[in-house]
This record gives C-alpha cells, sequence and structure tokens, in this order.
C-alpha cells in the first residue's frame, strides 16, 4: 500500500465500493429474509438476475424510442419494481409455505426455483450478453486526479446508502418496522395483538425482492445482462452474509463494505490473488467470530 | 407334445438368428478396415443403406453464461441438417439433431457417455472448452464414435492425450494459434511499444492465452516486458479496479482474453475509465460476444482476432456459401454467426463427404472407423472457405483480424475491411523464417513449448 499513491489509492477506495454496493444490494434482502422469515434465499441472485433483464427491456425500448435519460433514470424503477411484482406472485406460491422451517428446505426449494428462474429468463431473453449503457456512457465521465472516473458510479453510492437509511428509517421509526421487529422476535404474540403476520410477511418479502430487483437494474447500465449471472452474484453475497453476521442488516453494509476494499486493494496489490484474498477474510471470520461481525450469538456460552 | 413343439420352435429361432448372424457377417466382411487393399477397383455392388435418420449430437453448454456458445452451435447445426436433409439427406438417410448440456468435466464426459449408449448417435460434435476436450478425449476414442470439436483449444489433448487421434476431429482452431497471431499483430503493428499488461479470466484459456503470448513476444519482440497481469474471474461483472491497476501500470498494450459478457462489461467499463484513449486494447477472443458488441460499448480501432472465421470474410460477393450462410443465419435466428458457426457447419460437412467417400469405398454403409479414416487427410468447404483436414483430424484455419469500426450499415461494431488481414496457416506455424526441421508439426513429439523455443 506504500507504494501507493494518493490518486491511486482514492481510485481503489471508489472502485471498491463500486463492487461492494453490489453485494450490499443482494445481501441486504438476503439477511431481511433470514433475519425475519428465517429464509435461505438462494434464488435471490435470480430475482437479481431478473432485474437486470427487465431493465434492459424497458431501457432499451425507452431508448430506441429516443426518449430522454431522464426517462432510462425511471427504467431502473419500473424494473426493480417489476421484480417486486414478480416477487408478491411467488410468494403465496412457495415462500408462504417456507416461512419460519428449517433452513435446509428454503435452501433446496429455493435453489430450484433458482435454476427454473435462470432458464425462464434465457428463454425469455436469450443467451447473448445484453448490454443497455446508454445511462452509464449518457451520465459521461468526470476527471479525478487527472483520470476519467464514471459519474454514474455516484449514482451507485446514492442509490446504496439512500436503499440503507430508508430502510434504517423504515425500520426503526416506522409503525411497519415496530410491527416487523414484533413478529420477528414473537410471531405467535405478535398474532395474538391483532397483527396480520401473513399481510405482512408478503410485504416484507416484497420489499425484499424488490431491493435485489434494484441491484440488477442499477448496476446493468455498467455491466451487462447475461444467463447464469445470479449465480456468480450470490456466492459472494453469501460470503458478505457470514462476514457481517446472519440476518443482521448493518452487517451486510459493514460486511459488503469490508469484502469489497480488501478485493480492490487485493487486485492492486496481489493480482494473482485476487478471489484468495476476499475468501481469506471469510475463514478469518468464520475463525475468530463464527457469528460474523453483527451476527447474533449462537447460545449463551459463546462470549 | 408338449417337449417337441418347444423344440422345434427353439430349433427355429436358431436357424434364424444363424442366419442373421450370417447376414450380419457379410455385410460387416465389407466394411472392415483390413479389406481396404483387397477390394478390387471398378464398379461395386453397393450395400443395404439404413433408412433410420442419422443422429448428430451436440454436447456444449445450453445454460448459465456460456448458453451463448451452445446456441451458435446448435443453430448452425440445425442450419446444416436442414441443408442437408432438402438435398436429400446423406446417402438419403435424414440427419437429426439432439443436444445435451455439457458442464463440468465429469458432466460432459457423462453426456457423451448417454449419447453413444442410450441415443445411440452417428457422430457428435460440440465447443466444450479446453479442460472438457481433455477430459472426453480418452472416452471418444473408446466409445468409437465421431467427435467434432469446436473452440476447445486445448494444447494438452493433442500433445499428450490423444497424439494419434482416430475418432476425434477439432474443426476450431489448431492448439492456441491466437497467442502467437497477437505477438505478431503487437510486433509489427507497434514496433515501438516496450509494456504490456494483460486484463484475462483466471482460468486455462485466459492463462494460456497470456503466458504463450508473452513467449511468442519474447521472440518476436523481446524489448517488450510485462508491466502487469491481473486475473479476474470468469464471469466477473465488475472489472473497474483491474483497469485502474493496469492504467496505473502505463502499458502501451492491453491483452485482453475476455469474452461474452465479461468482454461487453470490460469495454464500457474501460470506456468510462479513459482505457481506450491511453492504451491499445488487442482482444484475442472479444469477438466470440459479436452479437453484443454495439457501438456504445466498443470504439474504433480497437483490435480484434476473429479466431478462425469472420462473417464478412471471405466477402460475401465473391464467396455466395458465405453469404447464404450469413443470411440465412440472420434471417432465421436475427443474429450474425460467431466462429462456432463456421467451424459446427464445416465439421458436418466434413463428416457428410467422410460418409459417401468411404461409402464408396466399402461399398456399403460404412463404420465409423472408415468414415473417420475418410474424413483424415482432405478437405472441405465451409462458410469461411476451404479448410484442409489434417491426418491427425485437425481442421487448419487460417486467422482473421483486423481494428474495428462503426459501419452504419450494421448495429454492431465490425471490423474495417481496410485493415481485415488473415494470418495463414503457414504464418501462424511460422512466424518468422525458420530452418524448416524447426516447423511445427503435430503428432511428432515436439511440443508447443519446444516449439516456441525453436524459434
Amino acid at each position: 500500500m506504500l507504494s501507493m499513491g494518493f490518486d491511486t489509492i482514492t481510485f481503489t477506495i471508489l472502485n471498491g465500493l463500486y463492487y461492494a454496493f453490489s453485494l450490499f444490494l443482494i445481501s441486504l434482502g438476503l439477511n431481511l429474509l433470514y433475519g425475519i422469515l428465517r429464509i435461505l434465499n438462494v434464488a435471490h441472485g435470480g430475482f437479481y438476475a431478473a432485474g437486470a433483464f427487465f431493465t434492459w427491456y424497458l431501457m432499451k425500448n425507452a431508448h430506441d424510442a429516443g426518449l430522454p435519460l431522464s426517462v432510462l433514470f425511471v427504467c431502473v424503477f419500473v424494473g426493480a419494481l417489476l421484480v417486486g411484482v414478480l416477487g408478491m406472485i411467488l410468494e403465496p406460491l412457495l415462500y408462504k409455505r417456507l416461512y419460519r422451517k428449517r433452513e435446509e428446505y428454503s435452501l433446496l426449494a429455493t435453489f430450484g426455483l433458482m435454476l427454473v428462474l435462470d432458464d425462464v429468463l434465457r428463454l425469455v431473453f436469450g443467451s447473448q450478453p445484453l448490454s443497455a449503457g446508454y445511462l452509464y456512457a449518457g451520465i459521461g465521465s468526470m476527471q479525478i486526479f487527472g483520470r476519467p472516473f464514471p459519474i454514474y458510479n455516484f449514482v451507485i453510492y446514492a442509490f446504496a446508502i439512500g436503499v440503507a437509511l430508508s430502510l434504517w428509517l423504515l425500520l426503526f421509526k416506522t409503525n411497519l418496522g415496530r410491527i416487523t421487529r414484533a413478529t420477528a422476535q414473537d410471531t405467535e404474540m405478535s398474532s395474538a395483538l391483532g397483527v396480520n403476520t401473513s399481510l405482512h410477511y408478503t410485504k416484507l418479502f416484497t420489499l425484499a425482492i424488490a431491493i435485489a430487483g434494484l441491484g440488477g437494474a442499477i448496476y446493468l447500465p455498467a455491466t451487462s445482462a447475461y444467463p447464469g449471472m445470479g449465480f456468480e452474484a450470490i456466492v459472494l453475497s453469501f460470503v458478505v452474509m457470514v462476514v457481517g453476521g446472519l440476518g443482521s442488516l448493518k452487517g451486510s453494509l459493514i460486511g459488503a463494505v469490508i469484502i469489497g476494499l480488501v478485493r480492490a486493494f487485493g487486485i492492486s496489490l496481489f493480482p494473482e490473488f485476487e478471489l484468495a484474498a476476499v475468501f481469506a477474510i471469510l475463514v478469518i471470520v468464520l475463525v475468530f467470530r463464527p457469528r460474523g461481525l453483527c451476527g447474533r450469538k449462537f447460545s449463551r456460552e459463546e462470549k | 407334445m408338449k417337449n417337441d413343439t418347444s423344440r422345434r420352435d427353439w430349433l427355429r429361432y436358431a436357424g434364424a438368428g444363424i442366419l442373421g448372424a450370417a447376414i450380419g457377417a457379410s455385410a460387416t466382411y465389407g466394411t472392415s478396415p483390413e479389406r481396404y487393399a483387397e477390394r478390387p477397383t471398378g464398379p461395386r455392388t453397393k450395400g443395404v443403406v439404413p433408412t433410420a435418420p442419422i443422429k448428430l449430437g451436440i454436447v456444449s453448454w445450453f445454460s448459465g453464461p456460456s448458453a451463448m456458445v451452445g446456441e451458435a452451435c446448435y443453430n448452425s447445426a440445425i442450419m446444416a441438417a436442414d441443408a442437408i436433409n432438402a438435398g436429400g439427406g446423406i446417402l438419403g438417410r435424414r440427419l437429426e439433431v439432439i443436444k445435451r448440456d455439457a458442464g463440468a468435466p465429469d458432466v460432459t464426459v457423462e453426456a457423451v457417455r448417454r449419447f453413444v449408449l442410450e441415443d445411440k448417435v452417428d457422430l457428435m460434435a460440440g465447443d466444450i472448452g479446453g479442460s472438457n476436450a481433455n477430459a472426453i478425449t480418452p472416452n471418444v476414442e473408446q466409445l468409437k464414435v465421431p467427435f467434432f470439436l469446436q473452440c476447445s483449444t486445448t494444447v494438452k489433448m493433442v500433445e499428450e492425450l490423444d497424439p494419434n487421434p482416430l475418432y476425434l476431429f477439432r474443426s476450431g482452431e489448431q492448439n492456441l494459434a491466437e497467442p502467437i497471431v497477437a505477438a505478431q499483430i503487437i510486433s509489427t503493428k507497434y514496433p515501438d511499444a516496450k509494456r504490456i499488461a494483460g486484463i484475462n479470466p483466471d482460468y486455462v484459456y485466459g492463462r494460456e492465452a497470456m503466458g504463450y503470448t508473452m513467449m511468442a513476444l519474447g521472440k518476436l519482440a523481446p524489448h517488450m516486458e510485462s508491466v502487469l497481469e491481473t486475473w479476474p474471474p470468469l464471469f466477473a461483472t465488475d472489472y473497474t479496479t483491474h483497469i485502474t491497476s493496469v492504467l496505473n501500470s502505463k502499458p502501451d498494450i492491453v491483452l485482453t482474453a475476455c469474452w461474452g459478457g465479461d468482454f461487453v462489461t470490460l469495454c464500457k467499463q474501460g470506456t468510462a475509465y479513459g482505457l481506450f484513449e491511453k492504451t491499445h486494447l488487442v482482444s484475442i477472443i472479444g469477438a466470440m460476444a459479436l452479437n453484443s458488441l454495439t457501438k456504445d460499448i466498443l470504439p474504433e480501432g480497437v483490435d480484434m482476432l476473429q479466431r478462425d472465421y469472420y462473417f464478412l470474410q471471405p466477402p460475401h460477393n465473391l464467396f455466395p456459401l458465405n453469404k447464404w450462410f450469413v443470411e440465412e443465419y440472420h434471417k432465421r435466428f436475427n443474429k450474425y454467426p460467431e466462429f462456432d458457426c463456421h467451424q459446427m457447419f464445416s465439421a458436418i460437412m466434413a463428416y457428410k463427404q467422410g460418409v459417401e467417400r468411404a461409402y464408396d469405398y466399402v461399398g456399403g454403409w460404412p463404420e465409423n472407423e472408415d468414415v473417420c479414416k475418410a474424413i483424415q487427410g482432405t478437405s472441405v468447404v465451409g462458410p469461411g472457405g476451404y479448410r484442409a483436414i489434417t491426418n491427425d483430424g485437425q481442421f487448419l484455419n487460417p486467422l482473421p483480424y483486423g481494428t474495428t469500426k462503426h459501419d452504419p450499415n450494421y448495429p454492431i461494431v465490425t471490423l474495417d475491411p481496410a485493415t481485415v488481414g488473415f494470418v495463414p496457416v503457414e504464418a501462424v506455424y511460422n512466424p518468422k523464417p525458420v530452418p524448416p526441421i524447426l516447423k511445427y508439426k503435430l503428432g511428432t513429439g515436439m511440443t508447443y513449448s519446444d516449439w516456441m523455443d525453436s524459434w
């Protein structure tokens, strides 16, 4: 790190955050689902991919119709919203049966759903990598230390921080949040007190899925949508989940930022060990703090 | 009485069996390879050709990020089958195409075995990548059903696993010709360049592409040094840190073997980070994503190798087969054919020729061994032109290359016709004058590394 100039360190941090926030947006929903509904949603990567594909379709058509960049920007939200709707449809069909069951059930069922989602997306959108970089290129690049840096990355930072903030507000400052925390602690008591837990779970589930869709949607302009992208995304998101602590929302932010920065500095300093650096963090956390940085204790004995 | 009947039945069945075996023996007698030399010349009586369709099994990726590869293979196989069937089939037998998904080497080997044992295919083909190709090699020779590999670049297969193949063919580029061509382009086009960096996917192909290019450059342009080699995983979505690191190392040339969605993302992020303004990008296999390379992603003037086929070459006005192929492919699949398509099409045509030639020779429907021997050492014509086939079953392909251009007639980035060139096979394997004995030749025990050392 000593050999890196200040400008390089800045760039590496910015690049690391860019990657970190993609992991954050996926693992946030994963943790939300696990923390409250006890579901390990492997299919989350599929919803992330669906966000990218839906947004590609919207953006491509909007761009071909000659609509301005601001409309393309709206496409990101519409894409995420469509994924939320998809989640709302799948919730009563599959997920409702898995709430608060043992993890093996949700692992198997959602893995199956992941395969189905991936194949359906390939069937509908084809197997070519799809790109809609209009927004990414349209906003352009700015100069940082005399080097170009895409302005769109700042849009991503703002989005991720915005999502984190609004979720925090939602969970800790609103009535909905109060109910959520109550049902997470004791479902039966909440129902007895008159909370429609079933409807409430549907809302939460839709939210978690829509955030994954937003992740896919917001990153689409800077990357491409291709079959199998969900699988690639989900593996490192689980790493983030474990590092940050299962079920912890704060943990997904901290875990994602750590993984993102370690990876970025790993690439800059030891390009041969890019993936190894990320998994080394996982090993260290599992050895010294198995519940993750912000996770709940597994048992009373554990310190 | 009962016993009597059953004995008579038994005799009847046995008689039928012996008769059947005799017919079978007489049919196979003529096709055994030892008979080649004994057969009299002149007109022969032709044996019976089965009426059941010929089954072609395509094994490639039909799911996951590489699904575009399987799609290209399958689409072009269907096109070849339709063309053959419209012309009356192969000796009157229709060609039928079925497919199985490839995966990791064990999955791919299983797909190959099931094709032969369950589906009873007559031939197989597909782009399965280098490590899968290494894995299936012993199985193909053991199962005795011809397999035509597309792409699947691996040096190990020909040097170690199967130095004298009979059933295995490869219609894709020979070994790793691309790194050598890349080195030739870099050393002739950028003689002043000194620093080279790499952004290559972290798997066999990416590692070998960078390694062999540096090895070749060590001979052709020894003043060049590799300043930084980065290894993003295959199917990465973020190249920003790699691009930043590479730009920090101030290279004159950046070499990349990224393909598919990886190349799309790399170019997109590279544009935003000024990669194309500060260095020359040389793409070894980015053309695999041909149909995804829109003009906002890839700027003009980027050096691209096209592996062994580029859809605008040979020019359509000079070579009607290519014109038909490109137009028909675009009409049916709304895409331009990638190099896998040419490779698949010419492989199937080579099989057709082989069957017909062997039939003439053995005087009946030939066995797989006869077909394979009748393909080796011949040549075939595909959309990309004429290809010689070595006695090792390797199709010899020239390598087209050029620099990118934004042609208003195409929705995708194309190569500037003024810059398109072919590195012919002879030049790929003889980049500067060397004594003939040092020319690379398959099957002589000389390894690829030895050969490059000998320049």
